[in-house]
């Protein structure tokens, strides 16, 4: 098991390497650059902060550094082959190993990525943790009661639920949560930024929107799966056995009923912990979310590689924690 | 067994999920409906409510003939600040919602109405407009031009201070048009200045040469003599530069914490130190701007404690903010007038005003095919701007053909190219396309933010094509990058719609700024020397009636070669909570009634 | 105790095991027309289907045509009155009309046409690829197992908003791009962000039927892989494949009307004989601002939407209940 979890981890580098080279490559097909979302450059103004910054560099590799290396009667190796690494991807990287997610473009060099990073995302994490949290807390009981009762009005309600969970879209549910509490609850729609700071009930509309998907999903897999496993043979044993039935549920059942919905659970906690655009902006959350798409349409580079970066990392580290997770649940299966 | 029999039982339960289903997806619905007075009872004096409050667009026609002046609904006269501000309360805070946050909230920089919003408030510059829209002191307490009014000498008051008391002295005014001109820094207002002498230069020197730039900032035509005088030196007579030293280009912010902060100085509100009525006290990315009053203002501290302006793109949530009190002022938008007209609260806090803005629909003259007079005219003629106003904008325009507002001195009375379909198939069966059919791919460009606009442009493409038989594709695109096409003839839309709000009532600053060869305009590929040459004239001119009658040709050059087609003027919708007072509406408006001239009276009674 | 097992293989029983087969599948539809449930809901997505294809024929106006002057704007729904003669409800216009006068019954028959397709093409590409990739996964031994997951791994991290975003403006005006408005560039991308959730599903279902019993009996009497694989593994992990199939149809309904609300969706077309003009997503957008002028703008799609999730829903348990072996 140890060899397994340290061989993932180390799958993660070639995995993350990968995501980047495929997000750079792709921010660099839409048009624009990162001066532009505000107004006009000059030319020269445009040229200077390039250089600044280094986006005047090759985008891949740096034959021209190398050659002229070279040229200058350069034999170090090490020194050519810098030179020709001399490029914005290597550069990067080099960067990120030393800690340094470059500077966020939108503030002009002034903040770097890890630093806004550092400042948003604790409150994107925690609106996606109380978001699956209460999904899950929610969530797995309805789908144990579901199957338990088959066919009863509460298997029918959380099948509405499940619905409703998927069938509106968020922002249509944010927007009618938000007027609908306000209206008559009096709880007010639009919050004060240090209303976000520590873990306030402002978290709670915004991750009930959030988590109300997933929570469907949930229900509907716990069902599902516990439907299923209540027709497997050990437990038909146990039934004919003659233990109670509570018993039966929680102990045989749960277990191997949880597998789906772990295989579920880690992506989408990691989704959520990173933000989700619409409903921080309709709650006027300041988390990563947002930041992710105005970084995109700002053409921010180094903001849109920290961010996928950070992103990916959490997602594969979460795909680990529950490949790891089955051979807790189901002792039969062997992933090592 | 299986899993979703359904019991037999009583028939009430077979059904149950279903009512269940049906009040989940409605009962948020009948919630909000049923909080708000009555939606869809309609009883005999809701009728008559509806019908005055759906009229919205005679109120504004009675008020457009005269001058720009306070409007129709409840404006209250501007009072005296009332004696019983409490400077220690600090709970008569003015709170107006933005839909849009600032993109950048610096004086020689901004060119957009959400960021001049803010810098209106936190600095002052040496004249302002009162609710006439005419041009009086501020910080400069007198000027004078030279004989043939090359030259403008401006005197400031004794004892100006910043908000934080240091000294406002002359020189500080002239760093901000050297700054203005400054090649670095670029402004999209910068041309507005280039009748000062020396500042177009400026603007085109190569910031790299540090010689020529050195030598271009020394020849600025602007000295401060002493720390009370402003003398500028004008290319030109221009009789209305006084006016121009009241916009943002002029305000007077700090030279050393510019260079302090650095690219972003203007997200810390402690380098954003101003003269103006309130001071910048918060900024919140994306959520929230607060300003506190200013209470070294030379006119005296504002009957308010603090501003602020709260941020939230979502149309639906910010009337519920302001139904819950959370915010004082809002501009609906168009989809939501219905519901608040048969509201019976908000219809009563619904302030309206004409505003002196233009919309009009762009082309770019440099492609196919509107390179060709005809087509743009056979498009103008398709443009039913009546029906645009009253129905798929819910009364909140009036339709225009010409350029200038009416109400605005030079405004011009036209009906050339109004709606009609014939002259419409005639105009493009005249073009060198002969008719709809030869005509190369029409794209007509907007900013899809907002996801009300959409069903907007439809409408237009689906005039286009019923009149015209023109299919007109249709593309969105997000704000910034829409922003930044409109820069080059290479890259600006074919057809996309623009506004332009005017900064002082005279025709120079519609005409002359726009649509010259040099103007904002000009990257639409309209240059017409015909044009340049009169605006030139009368821009310099001194005499009052010739000078008008020189802008009025020109307006109707304008109109027959049609670079643009004019849509309409906006009319504002301000929805105002009862407890708001003291201001008094005029045409520039934007962001909130009484912006131009109540910064010092509005209050609340908090 | 009584082995519930699908088929008890025995050399030489190759005849009689077609004859079985065919006799299952009947079997299998058979209880599938038991549940009533599912049966209804079944033909309701075929009177949908049918819907979308008879649209033109079935709908009252053209759903493009903006008929301001005699429908006018935000005309309530036809059992609704109202003060304003512009606004009362008309059962020439039986849902009202949206805010450019279009009649919005109309448009919520055209709109079944792009958001079936957008929900069944892309639920079939996204079960086809995902499907695939997790039962080698599982069943292919560590090796293949590890390179796949790290596969799928890369394609998960991707944040697909980014993707989406980068993917429509750089191919948005081309030819790919421009096929049935962006409807095909909206298949493929939404394909390609969401297989890997079912995947990974579907790998970890086989991994734990992988070890039970039968499949050991299976292969004691000599069954080959890929038998074991159609016959024995992929009939047990269809429960969740099914529950996630019926929720990838609503689901990429929905991602069109988000997608749309932030401006990356299906292009509008004011063509009066479009094929595609506007889709319950782009509808609900519309309706979510003016809701309170016109609840039923958001109410028509809404109310549909929700029901075909059902529908969908219905008809998934329907069939992982028919399918299942196991059940008596």
């Amino acid at each position: 098991m140890a060899g397994y979890v340290v061989r993932r981890v180390l799958w993660i580098i070639p995995v993350l390497l990968t995501v980047a080279v495929i997000t750079f490559f792709l921010m660099y097909r839409a048009p624009g650059g990162p001066w532009s979302d505000r107004r006009r450059l000059p030319e020269a103004t445009e040229a200077a902060l390039n250089a600044k910054f280094g986006l005047d560099k090759p985008l891949w590799f740096n034959g021209r550094a190398a050659s002229d290396a070279q040229a200058r009667g350069e034999n170090n190796l090490l020194r050519v082959g810098r030179a020709y690494l001399d490029s914005q991807f290597f550069n990067y990287l080099f960067g990120v190993a030393r800690g340094d997610f470059g500077p966020s473009y939108q503030s002009r060099g002034t903040e770097s990525v890890q630093s806004v990073l550092r400042r948003e995302f604790p409150t994107s994490a925690k609106l996606g943790l109380v978001a699956i949290t209460l999904a899950l807390l929610i969530g797995i009981p309805l789908g144990i009661v579901g199957a338990l009762r088959q066919g009863s009005f509460f298997d029918h309600l959380t099948l509405i639920l499940a619905t409703t969970g998927v069938a509106i879209p968020s922002f249509v549910v944010a927007v009618l949560a938000i007027v609908f509490f306000s209206s008559q609850l009096g709880i007010t729609p639009i919050r004060r930024p240090e209303e976000w700071d520590g873990l306030s009930t402002a978290y709670l509309l915004p991750a009930i929107v959030l988590g109300l998907g997933p929570m469907a999903l949930i229900a509907r897999l716990t069902r599902s799966a516990m439907v299923d496993v209540g027709h497997q043979e050990y437990i038909r044993t146990a039934r004919a056995k003659g233990l109670a039935e509570g018993i039966v549920a929680r102990r045989h059942m749960l277990r191997n009923a949880l597998l789906p919905i772990v295989t579920v659970v880690g992506p989408i906690a990691a989704e959520l912990v990173t933000g989700s655009i619409i409903v921080e902006s309709i709650f006027n959350v300041p988390g990563m979310g947002r930041e992710f798409v105005t970084s995109i349409s700002a053409r921010d580079y180094s903001m849109i590689m920290g961010t996928t970066l950070f992103y990916a990392f959490l997602v594969v580290l979460a795909n680990l924690l529950v490949d790891v997770s089955y051979s807790f649940l189901d002792p039969r299966i062997r992933v090592a | 067994m299986t899993s979703l029999t359904i019991e037999k039982g009583p028939t009430m339960r077979r059904y149950l999920w279903i009512i269940t289903l049906v009040l989940v997806l409605v009962m948020p619905l009948l919630a909000a409906c049923g909080g708000d007075d009555s939606d869809d009872e309609p009883e005999e004096a809701d009728a008559t409510e509806q019908v005055d409050a759906a009229t919205p667009t005679g109120n504004a026609q009675a008020a457009t003939t005269p001058a720009p002046q306070t409007a129709a609904e409840p404006t209250a006269e501007p009072t005296e600040a009332d004696d019983d501000t409490d400077t220690s309360s600090g709970d008569n805070v003015l709170r107006v919602h933005q839909r849009f946050y600032p993109s950048i909230i610096d004086p020689q920089q901004s060119g957009f109405t959400e960021d001049i919003a803010i810098l209106l408030l936190n600095y002052e510059g040496l004249t302002r407009l009162d609710e006439n829209l005419e041009t009086v002191p501020a910080a400069a307490e007198s000027w004078e031009y030279n004989a043939d009014a090359t030259q403008i000498t401006f005197t400031l008051r004794d004892g100006l201070t910043y908000s934080d008391g240091s000294a406002l002295v002359a020189e500080r005014f002239r760093y901000a048009v050297e700054r203005t001109c400054d090649p670095n820094v670029a402004g999209v207002y910068q041309s507005i200045l280039f009748v000062v002498a020396g500042c177009a230069e400026l603007a085109e020197t190569d910031p790299t040469d540090q010689a020529a730039y050195d030598a271009a900032i020394a020849a600025l035509g602007v000295q401060a003599p002493d720390d009370s005088t402003l003398v500028v030196e004008l290319v030109q007579p221009a009789p209305y530069f006084h006016t121009v030293a009241s916009l943002w280009v002029f305000f007077p912010a700090k030279q050393e914490l510019i260079e302090e902060g650095g690219d972003t100085w203007w997200q810390q509100p402690e380098l954003q130190i101003g003269n103006g009525p309130f001071q910048l006290e918060r900024v919140e990315q994306d959520q929230l701007v607060t300003l506190h009053a200013n209470e070294s203002y030379w006119e005296g501290r504002p009957a308010l404690d603090g501003f602020e302006y709260i941020y939230q793109p979502d149309s639906t949530v910010a009337l519920e903010a302001y139904r819950a009190g959370q915010i004082d002022i809002y501009r609906p938008d168009p989809s939501q007038f219905d519901a608040v007209e048969s509201d019976d609260t908000l219809s009563e806090e619904l302030v309206s005003f004409p505003n002196a803005a233009t919309n009009y629909l762009s082309f770019n003259l440099t492609v196919e095919p509107f390179d060709d007079p005809k087509v743009r005219e056979a498009f103008a003629y398709a443009f039913d701007r009546e029906t645009f106003c009253t129905e798929i904008r819910s009364g909140d325009c009036s339709p225009t053909l010409s350029l200038i507002p009416e109400g605005v001195p030079g405004a011009i009375e036209s009906d050339a190219f109004a709606f009609d379909p014939d002259a419409a198939t005639q105009a493009l069966a005249d073009s060198t396309y002969g008719g709809p059919d030869d005509l190369p791919e029409i794209t007509l460009t907007y900013v899809n933010d907002d996801p009300a606009e959409q069903p907007r442009v439809e409408w237009i493409a689906g005039q286009f094509r019923d009149v015209l038989g023109v299919e007109v594709t249709l593309e969105g695109m997000e704000s910034t990058a829409w922003v930044e096409t409109l820069y080059d003839p290479a890259t600006r839309p074919q057809m996309t719609t623009l506004g332009w709000i005017g900064d002082y009532p005279d025709p120079q600053n519609w005409l002359s700024t726009l649509f010259t060869c040099e103007g904002v305009e000009s990257s639409s590929g309209y240059c017409n020397e015909e044009f340049d040459a009169l605006t030139d004239q009368a821009d310099s001119e001194l005499d009052e009636a010739t000078r008008m009658d020189l802008y009025a040709q020109a307006a109707e050059l304008l109109i027959s070669e049609q670079p643009v087609i004019f849509l309409n003027n906006s009319l504002s919708f301000f929805l105002v909570k009862p407890e708001v007072s003291g201001y008094a509406t005029t045409a520039g408006d934007i962001e909130w009634p009484g912006q131009r001239a109540s910064m010092l009276t509005i209050t609340t009674d908090r | 105790m009584a082995k519930t097992v699908a088929v008890p293989l025995q050399p030489g029983a190759a005849l009689t095991h077609r004859r079985q087969v065919r006799s299952l599948r009947r079997a299998a539809w058979q209880r599938f027309r038991r549940n009533r449930l599912a049966l209804l809901s079944l033909i309701y997505i075929g009177v949908l289907v049918a819907v979308a294809l008879s649209a033109p024929l079935l709908a009252p106006h053209n759903p493009v045509q903006s008929d301001i002057r005699a429908a006018g704007a935000f005309r309530q729904a036809a059992w609704i009155d109202d003060a304003n003669p512009q606004r009362a409800g008309s059962w020439t216009y039986p849902l009202g009309s949206d805010s450019i006068g279009r009649d919005v019954f109309s448009r919520l028959l055209f709109g079944t046409r792009v958001s079936l397709l957008v929900g069944l093409i892309t639920a079939l590409c996204t079960l086809s690829i995902g499907v695939s990739v997790g039962l080698a996964a599982g069943y292919g031994g560590k090796r293949t197992d590890n390179t796949l997951m790290r596969f799928t791994d890369v394609v998960y991290a991707f944040p697909g908003l980014l993707f989406f975003i980068v993917i429509q403006i750089a191919f948005r005006d081309s030819w790919a791009g421009n096929l049935l408005n962006g409807l095909v560039l909206l298949f493929v991308t939404l394909s390609i962000v969401s297989w890997t959730n079912v995947a990974r599903l579907v790998r970890g279902e086989v991994l734990s039927v992988k070890e039970r019993e039968f499949i050991e009996s299976a292969r004691a009497s000599g069954a080959g892989d890929r038998r074991i694989i159609f016959r024995h593994i992929f009939p047990n992990v269809l429960g969740p494949i099914i529950v996630s199939g019926a929720y990838i149809i609503p689901g990429a309904i929905a991602a069109e009307a988000t997608l749309s609300y932030l401006g990356i969706g299906v292009r509008p077309s004011v063509a009066l004989d479009a094929p595609f003009p506007t889709s319950w997503g782009s509808m609900i957008l519309d309706g979510s601002k003016s809701w309170e002028s016109q609840p039923w703008m958001l109410l028509g799609p809404s109310i549909v939407f929700a029901s075909v999730t059902l529908a969908f829903t219905f008809v998934g348990d329907g069939l992982r209940d028919a399918i299942d072996p196991r059940q008596q």
